[in-house]
């Protein structure tokens, strides 16, 4: 269809031919995109417009567009006053940092095996099976934990005792909590995100691994020289949007899980805004927090994003 | 041709087959306690003696599910929120993926559109200003609340603008030197050799669909317009949150959870959840293959 | 043959799309008249609210759109549906009302809450509606968005309700502003908010123990659980003296609420404000005595009377350990045998008692309960026409429900039904707990409201054995029999003038709001160390300070001035 828009568009006579090619080549991409800008320009650019609330004293009852009164910084100021502030900030981004971490190398190295597998059955087997912890809501999962984290009856206590480890209290030791927290989310999110590397996988250039064998490489040197280079882009995608959660510290599951015992390493930005937010009509409280969270998570993307372009040349997006 | 297969390198898929299996056992267990669980008598349940099988074996939480009011109405509204949005995310990840996946040479205002997306992952006024733009816009209640907010999931998009630029220049400096628009191109070149992203995706959009259930408890005023999973969560307790809902009723929460189990209903619940994703996966799974292998460059 | 295929399959791709649309058009033009029907009531021309017959029924059909909560106990009988069941068939033949439903939302989770913040920001206030949360309905009335019922209740309300004004003054108070009544407030009195001391029968009997009443007795039965084999297994230290859960001060099953009122603290959550003995206004946790209360928890801890693990267990994770019989004693409230101890029945067939709370010698032990102030409130849009409405159809209900057959109370209250009603009389059954002892003692039903009187069946079907495997009965009976919880409050901690009333009702202090979580958070913490002996005892005086420092003592005066001593 497009190939015939020459005849359409006039304008292209006070262009010098050059650009005017260029920009006809351009305008079917700019076509393309247009019900999507439109789409996210209303629904998530219209409603981000709300984000005014954070410096207000939103009261729902005078009506979003009604005389809210302005009260500038104050709730952030509040915010920044809570005790535990900075402790709490702390532990969200140590807690955000290692579930990052995890995040991207677990479902790395899992896909890497996966993929020596031979078997396609025995392949869409595994693949399928450790893709399901993803279904289990926090909710049901915690109380799974507490069961087998126990340690006075739990099933992890109890093998550990059984090569002489004493018992860990994992969810009453703040020192352990933070971990366990991590482990538990990379657990059940690494089948999910494993996913997207194996797809990825699948765009490496065949004949590069055939070129290889006949070079005399192993599996390993293959695996060194062209899978993980060929995924690199995926990578370093995953770990910059990654950062976009850098104060989420996952409030579903520590919501679940944590008790005043481990607050001091397990309190989180989300739940210490949660339990402000009880009492009173909390929207202007956690719409400060939310835009604090997001200012913070723009910063560590633009950062990473002009990093990466400095030292391997690529734009993320 | 073939390298003989070492010692060594034997001895490695071996032990990477029984990892794999390990890791594989240790994420089915809590299935099959649960499914275990969504099968057994609640006082058993309550007790902490379901492990691995049904004890006290009833379909009653399933029962209580199925046969309230709504279940099958709501079922319905699912259905059809995922046949309609799934196609409409697709169609828009790979329209706004494709012309994102040109350098700058090719299409100078890529980076604006990109930042354009990626902003709207980061900034989100909250639940009252959302509403209102979708009231606004006359959504409220209708089922296309549930399509057109999220049309484009922004972080599919990446992943598959991601892979279409990862693909060799030579395939699309091809079809380009054939005379093929980039409409053509997309169609006839790209998409064949995306199959493994797409179906990526795909799955994606699929789960978030069937699993989404807070758009349709904020945006659907009436319960017959609840998709399946807002439905179930009025179905089925969580005492803490209702406690802290009900300060005043919580005798109201005991004389409840006396007769029904929060655990085994809990348990069905999320069943009736993952089934249909279970079975659409392994179907996805045909297309995880090298998609390199057709549309080859002659140099 | 490949290149064809996808193009193919987009144009199928497309053509579903466009038949789905259509399909979906037509679904939105139906939700569309839905919504136009529910909030055309704001533009009819008003009907002359004293156009009404003899009975008070409406002679033109008047319009209301409510808010429905929908809760998981909800439940809809035979082919009734929210837009069309017996009550609203039975108001629109009463009264000639026709009720539309404006939105419903799940009020047993946080989706009610948030979609009712979400209409009233955009300004679509159904005409009735519902709310627990306090800041709403402040707000919504300083903002002129609620109508004043206080004349509309005077003129319409019958005698029977206004009885009930009188007799549940604090709630109606609660509910007025300025001399307006702005709501239809919870009519409820919080006795029952009692603590008491639940303990199995049979580990009592296997250590041949009477009940605790003196905490003295109460620590060493706690020390005859823990270390020895109450359970009769022949395992000796598998089963806790005192049960615990880690958020402490809540009203559920393992709090330290009755323990702490044997030291004179009437303790009760994060909101026990009240005056002490010399009129000034403190707070529950600050209490000087909460320190000696302190130090026995952290010495019965120490001594592995608490278990070790109650620091991560909130109170569903307990029910595992009561269920498994690994649970003998615990502090909770009066409906234990509904839940949780009822599984111990089923499973066991063994009953665990409630007992009153025991006492200290050289203190005068203290309750301490919500104020009668806060609950749920019924609230009706400024700008509807008919306010009256809601107080006829309060009166259709009180009629029906409570001044009318067995019948009808089956037919329009049992099962939930009440809910489907926009208004009902929020009453928990356990205000009826004293008619109920009197009607046992006389072995007569006959005297008792209609409301109580399937209670009254539950617990003679109970007692003698008819209804022994009946879950309600069960229950009834543990809450209202005579051995059950409720009468200790009535027999024992109501004449000792034990009761201790929060002051904080629907006016609270902005230093409150502000710092409520922080302090609630400081307490629990502070509570958790000194008992798991983290910190010292003495370190509760600093906690005092702490908070006091971090607006308690804010809190303490603005209170003062809004709740002056009478």
């Amino acid at each position: 269809m497009f190939v015939n828009l020459r005849r359409f568009v006039n304008l292209t006579r006070f262009v010098s031919p050059k650009r005017k090619d260029k920009m006809l080549r351009e305008l079917p991409l700019y076509f393309m995109l247009l019900p999507a800008v439109i789409l996210v320009g209303i629904y998530s650019y219209g409603s981000m417009a709300g984000i005014v609330i954070a410096f207000q004293k939103f009261i729902p009852a005078k009506g979003m567009f009604g005389q809210q009164d302005w009260v500038g910084l104050k709730n952030f100021v509040t915010l920044f006053s809570m005790p535990n502030i900075w402790q709490v900030i702390q532990n969200t981004v140590i807690i955000a940092s290692f579930k990052l971490i995890g995040g991207v190398i677990v479902p790395v190295v899992f896909a890497l095996m996966l993929n020596e597998v031979r078997n396609i059955l025995t392949k869409r087997v595994f693949q399928t099976l450790v893709y399901l912890p993803h279904f289990l809501s926090w909710i049901i999962l915690s109380g799974i934990l507490l069961n087998i984290l126990s340690p006075s009856e739990g099933l992890v206590n109890i093998l550990l005792s059984k090569i002489g480890i004493e018992p860990i209290f994992f969810l009453g030791n703040p020192d352990v909590f933070p971990a366990t927290m991590v482990v538990s989310d990379i657990w059940k999110t690494f089948g999910f995100a494993s996913v997207i590397y194996l797809a990825a996988l699948t765009s490496i250039d065949p004949s590069l691994y055939e070129a290889a064998v006949i070079d005399g490489a192993n599996r390993w040197r293959q695996t060194w020289h062209i899978t993980l280079p060929g995924i690199s882009a995926m990578v370093v995608l995953m770990t910059v949007l990654g950062l976009a959660n850098i104060l989420n510290g996952g409030f579903d599951q520590i919501y679940n899980m944590y008790s005043p015992v481990v607050y001091s390493t397990g309190d989180i930005l989300d739940t210490l805004v949660f339990r402000l937010g009880i009492e009173q009509a909390q929207y202007s409280l956690s719409t400060a927090a939310g835009l604090f969270k997001s200012v913070v998570s723009m910063i560590f993307i633009i950062v990473s994003y002009y990093l990466a372009d400095k030292f391997t040349g690529y734009r993320v997006f | 041709m073939r390298m003989k297969e070492s010692l060594p390198r034997k001895i490695f898929v071996v032990s990477n087959i029984v990892f794999l299996l390990l890791v594989s056992l240790l994420c089915i267990a809590p299935f099959i306690n649960l499914l275990a669980i969504s099968f057994s008598d609640k006082t058993a349940v309550a007790g902490g003696e379901v492990t691995f099988f049904p004890i006290g074996f009833t379909t009653v939480s399933y029962e209580f599910i199925t046969n309230t009011s709504k279940f099958s109405t709501s079922l319905l509204v699912s259905l059809m929120r995922t046949a309609m949005g799934v196609p409409i995310n697709l169609l828009l990840i790979i329209l706004v993926a494709y012309p994102l996946s040109k350098s700058k040479g090719e299409f100078r205002a890529r980076s604006i559109f990109s930042w354009f997306f990626v902003v709207t992952i980061l900034f989100n006024a909250g639940l009252i200003p959302t509403y209102m733009i979708v009231r606004n816009t006359g959504l409220i209640d209708s089922i296309w609340s549930l399509i057109l907010p999220e049309a484009l999931p922004v972080f599919s998009m990446l992943v598959v603008m991601n892979y279409m630029r990862s693909l060799p220049k030579e395939l699309l400096e091809a079809a380009y030197i054939d005379g093929a628009s980039h409409l053509q191109t997309l169609i006839r070149v790209v998409l064949p050799v995306s199959t493994a992203t797409i179906a990526t995706v795909t799955l994606f959009s699929f789960v978030f669909h069937w699993n989404s259930w807070f758009d349709g408890m904020i945006y659907m005023n009436t319960i017959q317009n609840y998709p399946l999973q807002t439905y179930l969560q009025t179905v089925v307790v969580n005492p803490e949150e209702f406690l802290r809902n009900n300060t005043d009723l919580s005798g109201n929460l005991s004389k409840y959870l006396s007769m029904v189990s929060a655990r085994t209903t809990g348990a069905a619940q999320m069943f009736l959840a993952m089934i249909p994703i279970l079975c659409v996966y392994p179907f996805l799974q045909k297309y995880f293959t090298t998609g390199l292998v057709m549309g080859s460059v002659k140099e | 043959m490949n290149k064809m295929i996808p193009k193919r399959g987009l144009l199928v791709l497309l053509a579903l799309l466009m038949v789905f649309s259509i399909a979906a058009c037509g679904n939105n033009e139906n939700a569309s008249k839905q919504n136009n029907a529910g909030n055309t009531t704001a533009n009819t021309p008003s009907n002359t609210p004293e156009s009404v017959d003899a009975d008070g029924k409406y002679l033109e059909p008047v319009n209301m759109a409510w808010a429905v909560q929908t809760a998981a106990a909800s439940k809809l009988l035979e082919s009734d549906t929210w837009e069309d069941n017996r009550w609203s068939r039975l108001i629109k033949e009463k009264l000639n009302i026709d009720l539309t439903i404006a939105f419903s939302a799940d009020s047993s989770t946080d989706a009610y809450k948030n979609k009712l913040n979400a209409i009233i920001a955009s300004g679509d206030l159904p005409d009735t509606f519902k709310t627990q949360d306090v800041n709403v309905f402040l707000q919504l009335a300083q903002n002129g968005q609620l109508a004043d019922l206080t004349d509309v209740f005077n003129e319409h309300a019958s005698d029977s309700l206004k009885a009930y004004k009188e007799r549940f003054a604090d709630s109606f108070n609660g509910a007025t502003i300025d001399g307006k009544l702005y709501a239809i407030p919870r009519m409820n009195d919080n006795f029952h908010q009692a603590p008491f001391l639940w303990i199995r029968e049979d580990w009592l009997k296997n250590t041949n123990s009477q009940p605790p009443q003196t905490i003295e007795e109460m620590v060493a039965l706690a020390e005859k659980f823990a270390t020895g084999d109450p359970d009769g297994n022949g395992v000796d230290g598998d089963t806790y003296g005192l049960a615990l859960n880690k958020d402490l001060i809540r009203q559920n099953h393992g709090s330290i609420l009755g323990l702490v009122s044997a030291f004179g603290v009437p303790g009760r959550d994060e909101s026990m404000f009240y005056r002490d003995e010399n009129g000034k206004m403190t707070f529950a946790w600050i209490q000087p005595n909460m320190k000696e209360a302190l130090s026995l928890m952290a010495s019965m801890y120490d001594q592995g009377l608490i278990d070790k693990e109650f620091t991560s267990k909130n109170e569903s994770a307990l029910v595992e350990d009561i269920t498994s019989g690994k649970i003998g004693m615990a502090y909770g409230s009066n409906w234990g045998t509904w839940y949780p101890y009822n599984n111990v029945y089923k499973k066991d067939g063994v009953i665990v008692h409630p007992y009153a709370i025991p006492t200290k010698a050289g203190f005068d032990y203290k309750i301490g309960i919500e104020s009668n102030a806060v609950g749920q409130m019924t609230m009706v849009s400024a700008d509807y026409e008919h306010p009256e409405a809601i107080i006829k159809i309060l009166n259709l209900y009180d009629e029906t429900v409570n001044n009318s057959t067995k019948e009808d109370y089956d037919t329009y209250w049992a099962n939930e039904q009440y809910r489907l009603s926009p208004i009902y009389i929020d009453q928990p059954g356990e205000v009826y707990a004293a008619e109920l002892l009197k009607a046992l003692d006389n072995g007569s039903a006959d005297d008792l409201p209609p409301a109580a009187k399937p209670l009254f069946n539950y617990i003679v079907g109970f007692n003698d054995g008819s209804l022994a495997q009946d879950d309600n009965a069960f229950g009834t009976w543990g809450q209202m029999s005579a051995s059950g919880s409720l009468p200790w409050v009535l027999n024992k901690y109501i004449p000792e003038n034990a009761i201790v009333q929060s002051i904080l009702g629907i006016e609270r202090p902005e230093s409150w709001l502000t710092n409520v979580s922080s302090l609630d958070t400081l307490t629990i913490t502070t509570f958790t160390d000194i008992i798991t002996g983290a910190k010292p005892v003495d370190h509760f005086d600093t906690f005092v300070d702490q908070w006091l420092k971090a607006g308690g003592q804010e809190t303490l005066d603005e209170l003062e001035k809004m709740y002056p001593a009478q």
